[in-house]
């Protein structure tokens, strides 16, 4: 049997949430289990412990495949997609010698896309029996307040549902250090009640249980274990429109996705109970899916190819690597542009490739006519910059944000087609806050097709901008040109941030 | 055919320089037509692109000859933009007509010999009319023209009417007295074809050998979208259409397996994948798939969809909706393109108004009885099969 070293975080020796997988491995390879700990020094042992394994297995600590991979050991990678989803490519190609496991379809892809062998799982929970479904005859809500600072809190879940329950539990036991005391509405036509710990997982598991309505705590998720266990057991989820929520739930099909940044009052009354069936039909159908899958996981960590090792000292690059990615993604980036011969040897690719890549190079120019891009607005003329389809943005812009995207510099660029408007007025909202390290404002100056449209300081704080500019400047396809007079690095962020954006919303005035 | 037409057709010149990438239906027609059309003959030649992988080349013994015209339409995987490929309507007219120039010569093409384009292409047609004088000069070979309505319009943009040209190409090719036999994958398309060149224009659909396959012995019903998915094939619809069905059909009896967009579109479409990934019951499968994994797709289907756009498929014809005929499958496709008449004739497929109304179809299909479903696809191959062996020969010999 080949021994196989699993590599994770020291968290989940505590919450036992990669137990399900590595039960999985168990059936075909001697696991051992290694706990690194960032917030400590990096731990040298992790080496040894891998030099006497056939296989290294890493969940979530992507970075250390190039380490791993430098010993001469086939490497595994299960990253997810709230700890890596808006990791760089250069970060996906300095692993290209690993073979990837992936339970996020957006992350599949983008790993896939940037070279890498991976493989698309799906997880499901075990089903509850049919008999043991809950009834919707009262809506009974459970929500835990985990990241309220990230926008999902009590006062969004009183939005969205408070005209439907008849019982809220909120278990206020945040992640992070603050003062989340939740504020009751005057009236509430439901019962609240409050916990702030459990003395053990049977106590919370029946808090949860009493509630048939679930509301998933964050933005984002590796897997969603939790979305998942509720599905299973035939309650209603509710969950922001991220993955991987949103490659679980098929809104209003078998489960509701919101939008944190514009909640509304959902009404769920006359849903409810079909909603949450389908949900667990759902998990009833994917369990079997997931629970055929397991050969092939096997197979497909056992075949994961022995990579020729590299002469090096290893437990300064395990150093090197620690430091600068648990630093800030510019160092961790910059630490990788001053190794790009280890780079070039793990990912076997061309120099220029590796060039092409650290300077996120743009296509090259074929024919004028071939440089139409696909950047049609859709019907409703909303231009939303938060979603990882990239296909409007052009130069001086990060990656997509769960709810934003930074304008990188002074000039950011837009393209968009599809406002096909002969005359009138176009009516252009947008959303947008300044960095406040800025001071009270960032003058922002508006060019469509090379001509000045609007003129704005903008503010630090979310608000709405209003402007209006001629139909007749519209073309077959439109750029956006937005200048800043300021922007700056930030002392845990390289990049010169000025401003961040959700959406533009433009709209047809011909009166 | 016996040995007496084979001694009238002494050689079968096969050309198509769009049979480039080792995925798709170039390839598979160069080698239908060598086993299809060349048993009327005693020498069959297979002609290819320059570009299409030497493994590919070497086992369906096509001879690379052709120069890449269309890289800038249809760019080579891992084709740099700046190589050597013509770029422009003047290199690309010249390189065409260099190729095709070069092959009569060092074939020493002569008038028993009869030259095939399986699907035309634009380039090849200029070429064919610059070389006028050449092929008369050689004994004016038979020319067998067939048309599909993709490549033979694909002039890089030089003309807003390309079809207008493609007809005046193959109008002068008439005048010259040269002995040309036009065919066209659908009847719509030989239909408008043979009105715009007042000539006979054959109807020649796309050649398929694969057998029938039984249906599947499962309780589950699995309805499949099989080619490369793409935006004209209706990859945007299939959200709604799989949701529709999915509403009607809760407890997911009903499966679904797609291909899913090329990677150039897909970058562009993520939030989309993620919509059609998360309806339960959903497959997705890359969007290029190898013969045997495509084959598995049709032993594994109840049901092909056809969601192909209105306007692209004005007169083309769809290999899928000729796969799963001749797999026996039954198709749902969105009236309008040229195929829905084949499948109509043949009783293949049922044609649908709207996306919606397709999602009613696909609940009704999965109530018949598979004893049903087989029967009559049976029926519909059985009549295929001998209609395009008779429209064939009539069209070659």
């Amino acid at each position: 049997m080949k021994k196989a070293l699993f590599v994770d975080h020291q968290f989940h020796q505590k919450t036992r949430s990669a137990d399900f997988f590595v039960d999985i491995l168990r059936a075909a390879f001697d696991v051992q289990s290694y706990y690194l700990e960032p917030e400590r020094q990096p731990d040298d042992g992790v080496l040894n412990a891998a030099a006497g394994v056939d296989i290294v297995i890493l969940w979530q600590m992507d970075f250390l495949a190039p380490l791993f991979s430098a010993m001469g050991k086939p490497v595994i990678v299960i990253p997810m997609f709230d700890g890596s989803g808006g990791m760089p490519d250069v970060h996906w190609m300095f692993a290209r010698k690993a073979r990837f496991l992936n339970f996020s379809l957006v992350l599949n892809e983008r790993i896939r896309m940037a070279g890498c062998k991976t493989m698309l799982l799906r997880y499901f929970p075990e089903p509850a029996d049919e008999e043991k479904l809950p009834h919707f005859d009262k809506f009974d809500a459970f929500f835990w307040q985990r990241r309220p600072d990230h926008g999902i809190d009590f006062r969004l879940v009183d939005t969205l549902l408070g005209g439907e329950l008849d019982s809220l539990h909120l278990h206020n036991a945040p992640d992070i250090v603050g003062n989340f005391v939740p504020t009751l509405p005057e009236r509430t036509r439901y019962k609240f009640t409050q916990s702030t710990w459990f003395k053990d997982r049977a106590g919370y598991a029946n808090c949860l249980n009493k509630a048939n309505v679930f509301i998933a705590p964050r933005v984002a998720e590796g897997i969603g274990m939790a979305l998942l266990e509720a599905m299973a057991a035939g309650k209603l989820v509710l969950a922001h429109d991220a993955p991987t929520n949103n490659e679980y739930i098929s809104n209003w099909f078998n489960g509701i996705l919101f939008n944190k940044n514009a909640p509304s009052a959902i009404q769920i009354r006359n849903h409810a109970s079909r909603i949450a069936r389908a949900g667990w039909r759902t998990v009833v159908e994917g369990r079997k899916q997931w629970l055929s899958s397991h050969s092939a996981i096997i197979e497909w960590v056992d075949k994961a190819e022995t990579p020729p090792a590299i002469d090096m000292d290893h437990s300064v690059f395990l150093r090197d690597l620690w430091y600068s990615y648990y630093a800030s993604l510019d160092e961790y980036v910059s630490f990788i542009t001053r190794r790009l011969t280890v780079l070039g040897e793990l990912s076997d690719l061309p120099y220029h490739r590796l060039l092409d890549a650290l300077g996120e190079a743009q296509a090259e120019q074929i024919d004028p006519s071939l440089q139409l891009r696909d950047c049609a607005l859709g019907s409703n003329g909303v231009l939303d910059l938060t979603n990882t389809d990239d296909r409007f943005i052009g130069e001086g812009w990060s990656n997509a944000e769960p709810e934003w995207r930074w304008a990188v510099g002074n000039r950011s660029e837009i393209h968009f087609s599809g406002l096909d408007a002969g005359e009138g007025r176009v009516r252009t909202c947008f959303t947008a806050s300044s960095l406040p390290q800025l001071g009270k404002w960032v003058q922002c100056t508006i060019l469509l097709n090379e001509q000045i449209v609007h003129e704005e300081r903008i503010k630090p704080g979310w608000a709405d901008y209003h402007f209006e500019f001629d139909a007749e400047l519209l073309r077959h396809e439109n750029r956006f040109v937005l200048c800043f007079d300021k922007a700056t690095a930030l002392p845990t962020d390289n990049r010169r941030l000025s401003v961040c954006f959700k959406q533009f919303n433009f709209s047809l005035d011909n009166s | 055919m016996g040995d007496e037409s084979k001694s009238r057709h002494s050689r079968l010149i096969i050309l198509d320089p769009v049979c480039v990438f080792p995925y798709g239906h170039n390839v598979a027609a160069m080698d239908t037509f060598k086993h299809f059309v060349g048993k009327y003959f005693e020498e069959v030649v297979s002609l290819g692109c320059n570009s299409l992988p030497d493994e590919i080349s070497a086992h369906f013994r096509i001879m690379p000859t052709f120069e890449y015209y269309y890289n800038d339409v249809m760019p080579l995987p891992d084709a740099h933009v700046d190589t050597t490929f013509p770029r422009t309507h003047e290199q690309k007219t010249t390189a065409a007509k260099k190729d095709l120039a070069r092959l009569l010569k060092q074939l020493e093409v002569g008038g028993d010999d009869t030259i095939c384009y399986p699907s035309v292409d634009f380039y090849s047609l200029l070429a064919l009319v610059e070389l006028i004088d050449e092929l008369r000069a050689a004994g004016s070979p038979k020319l067998l023209i067939r048309l599909i309505g993709v490549m033979e319009t694909a002039s890089s943009g030089r003309y807003s009417k390309p079809l207008n040209v493609t007809i005046a190409l193959i109008n002068r090719l008439f005048e010259a007295g040269l002995p040309v036999r036009l065919a066209a994958e659908t009847p719509r398309y030989a239909e408008y074809l043979a009105g715009q060149l007042n000539r006979p224009v054959a109807v020649a659909a796309n050649i398929e050998i694969r057998e029938q396959v039984p249906l599947p012995q499962t309780e589950q019903f699995t309805v499949i979208c099989p080619g490369s998915a793409r935006y004209d094939k209706g990859f945007l619809d299939l959200a709604e259409l799989f949701s529709g069905v999915r509403r009607r059909d809760p407890d997911m009896r009903i499966r679904f397996i797609t291909q899913v967009l090329p990677d150039r579109d897909l970058k562009h479409q993520i939030d989309y994948l993620v919509r059609l990934y998360a309806i339960p019951g959903t497959t997705l499968l890359p969007s290029q798939l190898s013969p045997v994994d495509l084959a598995k797709l049709y032993e594994e289907a109840d049901l092909v969809l056809l969601p192909y756009a209105q306007d692209v498929y004005q007169f083309r014809g769809s290999a899928v909706l000729i796969e799963a005929m001749m797999s026996g499958r039954h198709c749902l496709a969105l009236e309008g393109p040229a195929f829905v008449d084949q499948m109509r004739y043949f009783g293949s497929g049922t044609a649908c108004r709207s996306i919606a109304d397709m999602a009613d179809k696909v609940i009704a299909c999965s109530m018949e009885t598979p004893l049903s479903r087989h029967a009559k696809a049976s029926q519909a191959r059985g009549r295929f099969v001998r209609d395009l062996v008779s429209s064939y020969r009539d069209w070659v010999i």
